[in-house]
């Protein structure tokens, strides 16, 4: 029975194996020129199924810096989940994102409260990142039709240009992509006059188990008004696919995990 | 000589004159009432939208207007009116700190903008602590004010404690409970449904702002003298590069833009209608004039003058022009000078304005020597053209044809 059961386990092992091999052969095939499946895989593979990851923000504004610890628990491209770790006064701070909603439960009032639709324009946790780009990270491979630009030294160039009626803020989108490593190394968002307003670059780029992904982050805002503001992430800790704890991306989770 | 011969002209033919003296004398009632009316309504608008929150000067960072985050602050406030506090001219002054946060109630969460005033002196400066129900803000405590439509939204009344979550000044969360101890009713829609005010000395812990301000508001000793004291601080302040000091004028940009088209537009309309007015007073001088072309004739032919001819017509149009802007210049003074008194109450219209932002349950019309001066002048002027044309027109007639004419 057990020689049977490490048997299996091989098995499965090598299927998985097999499996994983033909992702990446799979993405090797990838081309530029088909702009669509290049930015539906690296988008998948920067998420995973699962992934938990331990990271650090710093805000820089004019006047100063500000570094804010977190962990996050993320499930597809739907659901997340963010328990701010540091600083002290921000401690147990959570944020949980279901679809396009997002709840937010701050010990100091004990309260879960619901994030309204007008205000997912502002700043999250003071940086350049809003709440809209927590919520609709995933609509750069559905909201957007994908455009080949070109491409120089493994780089992609896209154009990601807003479907009618999508629900985005951008007027368009430059996103360039490593083809090798399937991975985003810059974004660039324009405003609905054409104007980049701000420039997102990846850098980084090394292992996380199968993958590739970027562990450093770098927003600046090109905003005239906004020189010398910028907001990095830098990623200590990443890992994908993993079983998630059970009831983790639900509204009570909020208040359990601030403690 | 010309005025007498003008006069009798006039008497010789009663109708006419009646005629003419009452259209225009209806025309000048006419201009001096929506002239009154229009500046009137403007005034409100604008005094309105100063007293009520905005103030008539403001020292503020350069930019804040357009970019009222906390990159725009006053990070030196208390050096700032050190130097300024003794400028002569200033009556009061006060700082307010704003910001926006989430609302929250046991049912519900709204968005609202975030006022942190110093309680004292806010009555100098807006409208707020005389619209509340119920108590103001105390100096230190987590007491608020908020707009009874935001309350109605919360479902929360007086007594209530809702919380509020924002971000401090060092970007961290801010968030507590506030205390309801009244709520307001401006009439400006913007803060009735989306404003609470605190004590900056509460806020100030909460935010980390001590010392740090979204604008000094500055109320003159005389109103009328803004744009000197405008000055005096500029002067004052000129070494603080970053700082900018501006007039309502300048606050209110928007609302003065909005008021300088609805001028233009309206003055648009009032010229069309004048327009027809003087070709109508015009035809009716024309036709008289002409059916005067016999005599006119007979003192061409006798010797008088194409000049003292020229005078005598210009002279009735005078005499129509000095009646019209008695008669009508004293009824259109007397009609405005009641609705200055007596404002237009708007009733139920009022709330359409509420909805773009702006006060409105009466309409004040406003008299001023200026104002009454241009109106008349104007309506005395038309008369003198009105005459011109018709007698250069006569003039041109040879006196044996002018004879021949019945």
């Amino acid at each position: 029975m057990l020689k049977g059961s490490k048997l299996s386990m091989r098995v499965l092992s090598l299927i998985i194996s097999i499996f994983l091999l033909c992702g990446s052969s799979f993405a090797a095939d990838l081309k530029c020129s088909d702009p669509y499946s290049v930015i539906k895989k690296m988008d998948s593979l920067m998420r995973g199924l699962t992934s938990y990851s331990e990271m650090e923000m710093q805000v820089v504004t004019k006047r100063w810096k500000r570094t804010v610890k977190m962990k996050s628990w993320s499930e597809g491209s739907k659901k997340s989940f963010i328990i701010i770790t540091y600083p002290r006064k921000d401690q147990g701070v959570t944020f949980l994102r279901v679809g396009y909603d997002m709840w937010q439960y701050v010990p100091r009032i004990e309260r879960v409260i619901k994030i309204p639709p007008s205000m997912m324009l502002q700043s999250w946790m003071g940086s350049d990142f809003t709440n809209d780009d927590l919520v609709r990270e995933s609509s750069v491979v559905n909201d957007y039709i994908q455009k080949f630009i070109s491409e120089n030294n493994g780089i992609c160039r896209f154009e990601l240009i807003p479907k009618e009626n999508a629900p985005v803020v951008w007027g368009k989108i430059e996103f360039y992509v490593n083809i090798e490593k399937l991975m985003p190394e810059r974004a660039v968002y324009y405003d609905e006059n054409g104007l980049a307003v701000r420039d997102l670059s990846y850098e980084e780029i090394r292992k996380a188990g199968d993958r590739y992904y970027p562990y450093k982050w770098v927003l600046k805002p090109l905003e005239e008004d906004k020189k010398g503001r910028k907001t990095i992430i830098t990623v200590n800790k990443i890992e994908f696919d993993k079983k998630l704890e059970k009831d983790i991306f639900s509204i009570k989770s909020l208040k359990r995990f601030s403690r | 000589m010309i005025f007498k011969m003008a006069v009798r002209n006039i008497f010789a033919n009663k109708l006419r004159s009646s005629l003419i003296v009452s259209l225009s004398s209806f025309c000048a009632a006419l201009l001096v009432f929506y002239i009154g009316m229009t500046e009137g309504s403007h005034r409100k608008m604008m005094k309105d939208a100063i007293e009520s929150y905005s103030g008539y000067i403001r020292i503020q960072y350069k930019g804040f207007s357009d970019n009222p985050d906390y990159d725009h602050l006053i990070y030196d406030t208390s050096e700032i009116i050190d130097k300024i506090k003794d400028i002569r001219g200033i009556r009061n002054y006060t700082t307010r700190f704003e910001t926006y946060a989430l609302l929250s109630s046991e049912n519900n969460s709204f968005p609202a903008m975030f006022v942190a005033v110093e309680p004292e002196k806010e009555e100098y400066f807006s409208d707020i602590k005389h619209s509340v129900e119920g108590k103001f803000l105390n100096k230190d405590e987590n007491y608020a004010v908020l707009g009874a439509d935001l309350a109605k939204k919360l479902d929360v009344t007086e007594g209530g404690k809702p919380a509020y979550i924002s971000t401090g000044l060092d970007y961290s969360i801010a968030a507590d409970f506030i205390k309801i101890r009244g709520l307001f009713k401006t009439g400006f829609y913007d803060f009735d449904s989306g404003a609470v005010f605190v004590s900056k000395e509460y806020a100030d812990n909460i935010f980390m702002s001590k010392n740090v301000s979204s604008y000094i508001n500055i109320l003159p000793e005389d109103i009328g003298k803004y744009k000197e004291l405008q000055a005096k601080i500029q002067e004052r302040l000129r070494n603080f590069k970053n700082i900018e000091v501006l007039n309502w004028r300048e606050i209110q940009k928007e609302l003065v833009k909005a008021v300088q088209i609805d001028s233009i537009f309206g003055y648009i309309t009032i010229a069309i209608f004048f327009t027809v007015v003087f070709f109508v007073i015009m035809l009716f001088n024309m036709v008289a004039i002409m059916t005067r072309s016999r005599e006119i004739g007979v003192l061409r032919a006798i010797g008088t003058s194409k000049s003292v001819v020229f005078k005598t017509l210009t002279a009735e149009g005078f005499i129509f022009g000095l009646l019209s802007i008695i008669i009508g210049g004293s009824a259109g003074a007397f009609i405005t000078y009641y609705f200055q008194e007596n404002p237009i109450q708007i009733g139920e219209y009022g709330e359409a304005y509420k909805e773009l932002g702006f006060s409105f349950t009466e309409i004040p019309a406003t008299l001023t020597p200026g104002l009454f001066m241009i109106s008349v002048s104007f309506i005395f002027l038309l008369n003198i053209l009105s005459v011109i044309i018709p007698a250069w027109q006569v003039n041109k007639l040879n006196p044996v044809e002018a004879i021949r004419k019945i």
